[in-house]
């Protein structure tokens, strides 16, 4: 459907699988996307350097590590550091999401920007557009 | 008098002279056989009649002038001093002359000259002196019966001569005006009844008093100041009696009795009631206060209790809804899915799932509501206009007034001071408040916006009052009192998660404001009082 035009690869890393087939499907189906899919958290980074992805889709509550230290450690290894990242929560309370990626090495490690579950696809499309690169900007 | 005559007399004749004693004794014998009584026993010396009256307690001392050995005086008394009642009789030698000193001397009666003693005479004048001697005995008794009640009488006594000086002074009187007899004997009625100069405060004791010395007429106060000096009064209940009743300015008696310890007694058992009394009302006040105490207390319980209840909404509410969330997202997405793949196969399909993703915003609306509730304080605030505010609530609602066919009435003054506050809270606020404003007027009505500026004054700080008036269906009173509980909803089932006004309070509390929330008093329906 979607084969003419480039699609941007985005690589969604959640605990929960079935949230994660039936996004994938979505998103596939709804926009030019290749979307990769990874529920467990210690293959997170070595599946972005294979898959480069235009964009990281990333839960902030999982249950062996937080999204906020998968971020902060994308954002401190070379040649990944600078892929976009989105953040999923399912416990997002107004005026704290900022803050909801809580202390990594210490640090106040903020999560932005957020997309909170349920989110429909058309949602979810708004804010991955959000945050991919303009063609202008290459 | 026939008794007197009846009984005997008792002499005792003091006559050195033999030849003269014999005489008398004849010459009282001649007389005693018939008429008198006479009983004479004759001594030589003054002190043998000393001892004699001693013992014989006569009723005559006849006493030879030649007889005594030193001063008569001496003698006399000496003689006296067994029966001071006791009459004397002089007897002088021939060719010596009385004297007046004589009646003078103590007991002394009569004086006689042995030349010519005459029996007629002798006998009248001891008849006499024994007489005058028993009269005087009764009366000296009297005198000692009156001078020892006098003395032990409980009541103070004062009698004043005609002059109005005291005469007389009982210890008692001592005792009751506090002054010694030396200092109150003689003294005029003025200066012991008036302490003071000052008319107002001299006792009217005084005035009764004087009356009863110009009217001799007898009066009796029960309760009269008796003199006044300073700041110490003197009240009596006083008998003013005129010696002679009836005499003017005679000699008048002064018999009082001292109401000070019962005034004093009344005065301080007045004093007790009226201190049992403050006491009374200290206790019923401390008790009042108590209660307030008490009712503060359970009021802050309550509150400690609420706030407990809220933490444990709020915990519940974090730890359920990423479990809740999680699965939501997952029936989204599913049904977006489902939606694309088998819409355009079964009509009836796409209608079904347009439900189910319904079901999941409003799911979730539940969640997010008890989120926002749960929420820690870290309010983005800012100084605001909140009339701005309360026009982009209205805004938001603007679909519901119209459909309710509400109108809105706004008054909300120009110059309205700003407000520091989290914009985007307190327009949830509003929000929530208008919404339940409208959906209690279903059948249409009137939505009252009011902003103004509340008066300053000493006790509260100044504020920013806003109203939100409905004239919709009010507020079940038994509802008032937990209308912030969470989960208090009249719309269960229909739409209400029953956490709308939680949320309210909250932010206005996370505000220090306050929200009130009653029944109209001048027409159905519900008046909101918000103030920051």
């Amino acid at each position: 459907m979607w084969d003419d035009i480039e699609r941007k690869k985005i690589l969604i890393v959640d605990d929960e699988e079935k949230f994660l087939a039936v996004t994938k499907k979505n998103l596939e189906k709804s926009g030019p996307y290749e979307v990769r899919i990874e529920s467990r958290v210690s293959e997170v980074i070595p599946a972005v350097k294979e898959f480069k992805p235009d964009l990281i889709i990333l839960d902030v509550m999982m249950p062996d590590r937080r999204g906020s230290e998968i971020a902060y450690e994308i954002r401190n290894t070379d040649k990944i550091k600078q892929i976009p990242i989105l953040f999923l929560t399912a416990t997002a309370m107004k005026g704290q999401k900022e803050l909801f990626g809580g202390l990594v090495d210490g640090l106040p490690f903020t999560i932005k920007p957020t997309v909170s579950k349920p989110v429909s696809t058309a949602d979810l499309i708004k804010a991955i557009e959000s945050q991919l690169p303009k063609p202008t900007d290459e | 008098m026939a008794q007197s005559m009846s009984q005997q007399i008792r002499v005792i004749l003091l006559e050195k002279c033999r030849h003269d004693s014999d005489f008398i004794k004849g010459f009282l014998a001649v007389s005693g056989s018939s008429a008198s009584p006479i009983q004479l026993k004759v001594a030589r010396t003054p002190l043998e009649t000393a001892s004699l009256a001693g013992l014989e307690r006569p009723d005559v001392l006849l006493l030879s002038i030649a007889s005594f050995d030193d001063a008569v005086p001496d003698g006399l008394a000496a003689m006296l001093a067994p029966s001071p009642a006791t009459a004397v009789v002089l007897l002088y030698e021939r060719g010596q002359r009385w004297d007046e000193a004589d009646f003078s001397l103590p007991g002394v009666q009569d004086v006689l000259s042995k030349d010519p003693l005459q029996l007629e005479g002798l006998q009248r004048t001891l008849l006499n002196a024994s007489r005058l001697g028993r009269a005087r005995s009764q009366l000296r008794e009297k005198k000692e019966i009156l001078k020892a009640l006098f003395s032990a009488s409980a009541d103070g006594i004062i009698s004043f001569s005609p002059v109005q000086r005291a005469l007389e002074v009982n210890p008692a009187a001592c005792r009751i005006l506090g002054a010694s007899e030396r200092e109150l004997l003689g003294r005029t009625a003025e200066e012991i009844f008036f302490k003071s100069t000052e008319p107002e405060k001299r006792g009217r004791a005084a005035d009764f008093l004087m009356q009863t010395f110009e009217d001799g007429v007898r009066r009796s106060v029960d309760r009269v100041c008796f003199s006044a000096s300073g700041e110490h009064s003197l009240w009596v209940q006083c008998t003013l009696q005129p010696i002679h009743e009836g005499a003017r300015q005679g000699a008048v008696i002064a018999v009082f009795k001292s109401l000070s310890d019962a005034i004093q007694k009344e005065e301080k058992l007045k004093d007790a009631i009226q201190e049992q009394f403050r006491n009374e009302q200290r206790l019923v006040e401390a008790l009042s206060e108590l209660k307030k105490l008490n009712q503060q207390l359970k009021e802050t319980q309550d509150q400690l209790i609420q706030a407990e209840k809220l933490q444990s909404v709020g915990r519940l509410a974090a730890g359920v809804a990423h479990e809740v969330k999680n699965p939501l997202a997952i029936i989204m997405q599913g049904a977006e899915y489902l939606k694309h793949s088998l819409a355009r196969e079964n009509e009836g399909i796409e209608g079904v799932i347009e439900d189910v993703l319904d079901a999941v915003r409003r799911a979730d609306g539940v969640i997010q509501g008890l989120l926002d509730f749960s929420s820690p304080a870290d309010a983005e605030m800012a100084e605001g206009d909140l009339a701005e505010v309360i026009d982009e609530a209205l805004r938001l609602v603007k679909h519901v007034t119209m459909a309710h066919k509400v109108r809105v009435v706004k008054k909300i003054p120009q110059d309205l001071k700003p407000v520091f506050f989290d914009r985007n809270r307190i327009q949830h606020v509003f929000v929530n408040l208008f919404s339940n404003a409208l959906y209690a007027m279903k059948e249409g009505g009137e939505l009252t916006v009011c902003a103004r500026s509340e008066a300053e004054d000493l006790q509260s700080k100044p504020c920013i009052c806003a109203e939100i008036l409905d004239t919709g269906s009010g507020i079940d009173p038994e509802l008032l009192d937990k209308i912030f509980d969470p989960f208090v909803t009249t719309r269960r089932g229909r739409g209400g998660t029953g956490l709308g006004l939680s949320v309210v309070k909250g932010i206005m509390d996370l505000h220090s404001g306050h929200i009130k929330i009653e029944n109209r008093e001048d027409c159905k329906g519900t008046k909101v009082t918000l103030r920051f």
